[in-house]
């Protein structure tokens, strides 16, 4: 188990290296910092001495070779835009995010065990098909539509919930509902079509035959096998909300790591774009990691093999 | 009523075969009714932009924001106009073309590719196996929307590079569960007896466990065809998804959020669309995959010693 | 079940009182983005200048916003010595939020920080790039300033110049910005909040308002629902469609001049004909109150009415779809290449519904029979092609673009828009050049008489653009204080001008 952890960790770290690389590469591609960041106004004399005093005139991959210099020294830059250490700035964004799409997949995933299995229990009950369509409905609902409704409906009209922005426990109501909202729906048709797989099973059979509680057939034998292709789809989920809940902070100007992301990414303000990319690759390298040691854990044949 | 179906098949795996396929159909109202919601959908598609080119461009200021529900402007716009005052039904139509055209297209290039990866990567579980999976975390790592902003800043907003960036961005799901599920069932028995008899690794591949994983990655891809409608959405949202003159559902409930306060109906009709198709879609492909798949049925039966 | 719907409803019934609503006697501003930094240096930029200026840090001289004349702020009076000299008299009695004096010796550093090459402040960038200031502390009171060419406007100019306390950091951008404004910087919660507490030692009168709380939100219906829900009092840009409330919603001229810019090098828009067809397509009273708000203006010059300049003479096109036609028939018969491909180039988000307008104002062009394109593109490819250097082969282009001027004269639009050597300009008039190097030596009558014949030969003679309005943005105010927006909301909001119901 140690040497699988090792090796894995090794693997993410070379993943990590390839990331950035193409990182840097395919953001240079995307045209001159100093265009969007000088006045429209300004002189091409202006524009070039802006352009050579970043260095963004040099070829790219001499630019690069100052990048890797700087980041062997812990340095990843300032960010052209504000002014600050690029590092910093990301740093100041990622607990916001990471504390909403924890929440957010976290309810998303045992709300949707609950569902899913109980909908699975009974198929073709009364149950199973409202979830079944209400599912369905939720992954695939407009997020966006979702939330600019919510606050007019929850804030405006009704005036129950503060319309956007950080603070106590109600402020976070409307920002996780939104952003659940379409991974428990798919979650919900996972685990449920999951599980249906696994009740058919012979073992199952088995269990029943031999008496064993309902209850404990679905919520403790099949459950376990059934959550392989859950942990799966969760695990893609949560590493799509780890790189920012994009629509969610930007409506709810929640401070996260997507919203700097998208900006930074607009404004070329490419060292907080890399600086964004390696903090949450590596978020999304450790899910990943924890995914697969969930397969290790619920598969004993995998185990063995690793 | 599918679930029932569905469950009828999953509980005691006897298929009567003697009933025909649209007998069948016809008996699962919710099949029935989606399966007739996709021809129509798929033949508007293919026509709608021809018939209805005009209308769906026309300027008419004086209809602007037009309400829905009123005969008085005339059939087309009975769902109201949109804020150039064009016929939010000669939109939603002609947008149908793009939205099914990126929608399959994306999920369709993510699906083969990602899933012949993620089964070979399965099936060599070595090094072939270590890059295959190193290269997913790469995209899964690597944000949408630089990949947006980089095709789309280089090349045009065109229907091509938008799918070309949904299906790279939507590979690692596929390549993810069909590793997984291969993992799996490289382990059970029928394997290994192939496998003494001396079948070939492409035998193997092809006859053995791709039949297996199939089912898994079509039902992951009829749910992600909604993801992928809505991710295009998303991106028309912040502004780096497809742009006018093209349209498609996505691009029209973006635009029309604006509006919500005032015309609601912009981004409502447009979303149920979304809704609609991929309902109809998940509802059909899980009526299908039970009553007319023979490899599922083979495999609901034959599989019984093996949890999945 | 009944132990949770207690709870449900102990909740419930907890949850309006724990919401923040702007109270008290602390101004609430949502933005529309966070500012990137809050360096003084930085406060031509809108929405840093809605937290900075005149707030946090005052300006030599105010310009007033309504007809581009200047007012004393931190000077009292100012002089011309001669052609390339002007003396400032400066405010007794002025003192900075760290404590530092302001005087001569304090403006010319912070003038000189503002200037400083190594520091790519935007007010430098954008007003002083070709000039060259040298200021001197005459005495205490007197600051002279010289310069390398003549600056007949040379205080309107300072009018963009914010004064930071001499103590800032030099070389690099700050983050605690002091100045001698009405109000001090508190904190700047990266993400949530700036916030700025009312300062004691202010020279001027006390303003009402003890403190403000600058926050942000992307979304237009978001802020003003914040408004309306009364956790902010004022959104000082919101868009046409959320300005449904009377009461509450101003509509104020925000100098910006709305156009599509016409790329006078290429066939077929290099002929007269073809520029002024274009110009009749547009039926712009039916614009006007459906995409446009009713309050726009129909534009006839690429500066509002309140610009040192402006030609009151001039009319604007009038929707003539016949005559538009019938110009393009004329050139078509003399061999003009009209149904070349036109290509309406409209930049996503530049502002509220620039798709949309990009969308109408080719549906026109495309009703006269001119064969045209939409194509709607990122802000940084738009930058790309509309500045010089252009590229060789770019074709026929119609550029969607939008101009902002409300620094008081039109030397601040002309040149760079219409000159030969101007950086976003596509004309070359011999005539129109002689106009600007004549208008910005001048002064007085003289000045504005010129840029007037300038904007004339513009319109009339060479319609260097399709025309559409000067725009007006909307400002949501909460009922319970009274502010009432302005041209200059576009760059400042004036916590000090704020009072309480």
């Amino acid at each position: 188990m140690r040497q699988f952890l090792a090796r894995r960790i090794f693997h993410s770290l070379i993943s990590l290296v390839g990331l950035l690389v193409l990182v840097f590469f395919l953001a240079r591609l995307t045209g001159n910092p100093g265009d969007l960041y000088l006045p429209l106004d300004s002189s091409i004399e202006t524009r070039q001495a802006f352009t050579e005093k970043h260095g963004y005139d040099d070829p790219a991959y001499i630019q690069f070779g100052r990048y890797v210099r700087d980041l062997l020294s812990g340095d990843m830059g300032e960010s052209v835009r504000k002014k600050r250490p690029a590092l910093e700035i990301v740093l100041e964004a990622i607990p916001v995010t990471l504390m909403l799409a924890a929440s957010a997949m976290f309810l998303a995933l045992v709300g949707a065990v609950i569902v899913g299995a109980r909908a699975a229990y009974r198929p073709g009950g009364v149950f199973d098909r409202v979830a079944s369509i209400s599912s369905l409905v939720s992954a695939s609902a407009p997020d966006f539509w979702i939330a600019i409704t919510a606050i007019i409906v929850f804030s405006v009209h009704l005036q129950w919930l503060p319309t956007s922005g950080l603070g106590g426990p109600i402020y976070w109501i409307m920002p996780v509902c939104v952003l659940l909202i379409r991974p428990f729906g798919l979650l919900v048709q996972v685990v449920r079509s999951s599980m249906l797989t696994v009740l058919s099973a012979a073992y199952i059979k088995t269990a029943r035959a031999k008496g064993v509680k309902e209850k404990s057939i679905v919520f403790v034998h099949a459950l376990r096998n059934a959550m392989i292709p859950v942990i799966t789809v969760a695990g893609d989920q949560a590493a799509a909300m780890a790189n920012g809940a994009v629509i969610v902070e930007t409506i709810f100007g929640w401070p996260g790591i997507g919203k700097l992301m998208i900006d930074s990414i607009v404004q070329r303000d490419f060292a907080v774009v890399q600086a964004a990319i390696l903090v949450t690759a590596f978020v999304i390298l450790s899910i990943n990691i924890v995914v697969d040691l969930t397969y290790a854990v619920l598969d004993p044949r995998i185990r063995k093999r690793s | 009523m599918t679930s029932r179906l569905t469950e009828s098949v999953a509980v005691q795996p006897k298929v009567q075969r003697s009933v025909g396929l649209w007998t069948m159909l016809w008996n699962d109202k919710f099949a029935f009714v989606s399966f007739l919601f996709l021809v129509v959908m798929v033949f508007l598609a293919v026509f709608g932009p021809w018939l209805l080119e005009q209308p769906a461009t026309k300027l008419n200021l004086r209809l602007r924001n037009a309400p829905p529900f009123s005969l008085d402007n005339g059939w087309l716009y009975f769902l109201g106009a949109d804020a150039l005052g064009r016929s939010m039904i000669a939109r939603l139509i002609v947008a149908s073309q793009n939205t099914l055209l990126v929608a399959a297209s994306a999920v369709a290039v993510s699906l083969i590719i990602g899933g012949a990866l993620g089964i070979l990567a399965g099936y060599f579980n070595g090094r072939f196996s270590t890059v295959i999976m190193r290269f997913a975390d790469i995209i899964m790592s690597f944000p949408s929307l630089l990949i947006a902003v980089v095709v789309l800043y280089i090349f045009e907003p065109k229907v091509a590079n938008l799918v070309l960036v949904l299906s790279i961005t939507r590979l690692p799901v596929y390549m993810r569960t069909a590793r997984a599920e291969v993992l799996e069932i490289r382990e059970r028995q029928f394997i290994a007896a192939a496998k003494t008899l001396g079948a070939s690794h492409s035998r193997l591949i092809t006859r053995h466990i791709a039949p297996l994983v199939v089912p898994t990655l079509t039902t992951i891809a009829t749910l992600e065809f909604a993801f992928v409608m809505l991710a295009e959405s998303s991106l028309s949202f912040l502004g780096i998804g497809i742009q006018p003159p093209e349209i498609t559902w996505g691009l029209m409930v973006a635009q029309g959020r604006n509006y919500l306060q005032s015309a609601w109906w912009l981004s409502f009709f447009p979303g149920l669309m979304i809704m609609f198709s991929a309902l109809a879609l998940n509802l059909l492909s899980g009526w299908t995959r039970i009553a007319l798949d023979p490899v599922q049925r083979w495999r609901l039966e034959i599989t019984n010693q093996q949890a999945s | 079940m009944n132990k949770m719907k207690n709870i449900v409803g102990a909740t419930l019934l907890a949850l309006p009182l724990s919401l923040v609503f702007a109270e008290g006697k602390i101004v609430t501003v949502v933005l529309s983005e966070e500012p990137d930094v809050i360096d003084p240096c930085e406060a031509s930029r809108s929405n840093i200048g809605r937290v900075v200026k005149q707030n946090i840090a005052e300006t030599l001289i105010e310009i007033d916003p309504t007809d581009g004349s200047i007012t004393p702020r931190l000077a009292t009076e100012w002089e011309q010595v001669d052609e390339l000299t002007w003396n400032f008299t400066l405010r007794e009695g002025v003192m900075f939020h760290d404590g530092a004096e302001f005087n001569a010796e304090t403006a010319v550093t912070a003038i000189n920080r503002a200037l400083n090459p190594t520091q790519d402040c935007e007010i430098r960038l954008k007003f002083f790039g070709n000039i060259n200031v040298m200021p001197k502390a005459i005495d205490a009171t007197t600051l002279e300033i010289k310069t390398d060419t003549p600056q007949p406007i040379l205080p309107t100019l300072m009018g963009t110049m914010v004064i930071a306390s001499p103590n800032t950091q030099a070389e690099k951008g700050t983050m605690n910005p002091v100045g001698t404004g009405p109000y001090q910087f508190v904190k700047w919660d990266a993400g949530q909040e700036i916030v700025l507490e009312r300062f004691d030692g202010y020279w001027g009168d006390q303003p009402e308002a003890e403190g403000a709380r600058f926050i942000w939100r992307t979304e237009s219906a978001v802020r003003s629902a914040m408004v309306k829900t009364g956790e902010a009092d004022i959104a000082p840009n919101i868009a046409l469609q959320d300005a449904t409330d009377e009461n509450t919603d101003f509509s104020y001229f925000n100098s910006e001049t709305s156009r599509l810019r016409i790329d006078m090098t290429q066939a077929p828009l290099d002929d007269l004909r073809i520029r002024k067809a274009m110009n009749y397509a547009i039926d712009r009273d039916a614009l006007i109150g459906s995409l446009f708000s009713e309050d726009v203006v129909p534009m006839t010059q690429i500066v509002v009415p309140s610009i040192n300049g402006h030609n009151t003479d001039l009319t604007p096109w009038p929707y003539d779809p016949a005559k538009a036609k019938e110009l393009i028939a004329a050139a078509k018969a003399d061999g003009v290449p009209v149904d070349n491909e036109i290509v309406v180039l409209g930049r996503i988000g530049m502002y509220p519904n620039a798709t949309e307008v990009a969308e109408a104002m080719a549906a026109m062009l495309a009703e006269v029979g001119l064969n045209v394109k939409l194509s709607m593109i990122e802000v940084a490819e738009w930058i790309d092609i509309f500045t010089k250097p252009y590229a060789e082969d770019r074709g026929p282009v119609l550029q969607a673009s939008q101009h902002d001027n409300n620094n008081g004269d039109a030397v601040f639009s002309v040149f760079f828009k219409y000159a030969c050597e101007g950086p976003q300009s596509t004309m070359c008039d011999e005539e129109v050049d002689k106009g600007i190097t004549a208008a910005s030596a001048a002064v007085g009558d003289e000045r504005r008489e010129i840029w007037q014949q300038v904007f004339k030969r513009l319109h009339e003679e060479i319609v260097p653009d399709v025309q559409m309005f000067h725009m007006v943005g909307f400002s949501r105010v909460n009922p319970r204080i009274n502010f009432t927006p302005s041209i200059s909301t576009n760059s400042e909001v004036q916590i000090g001008q704020v009072t309480f119901k």
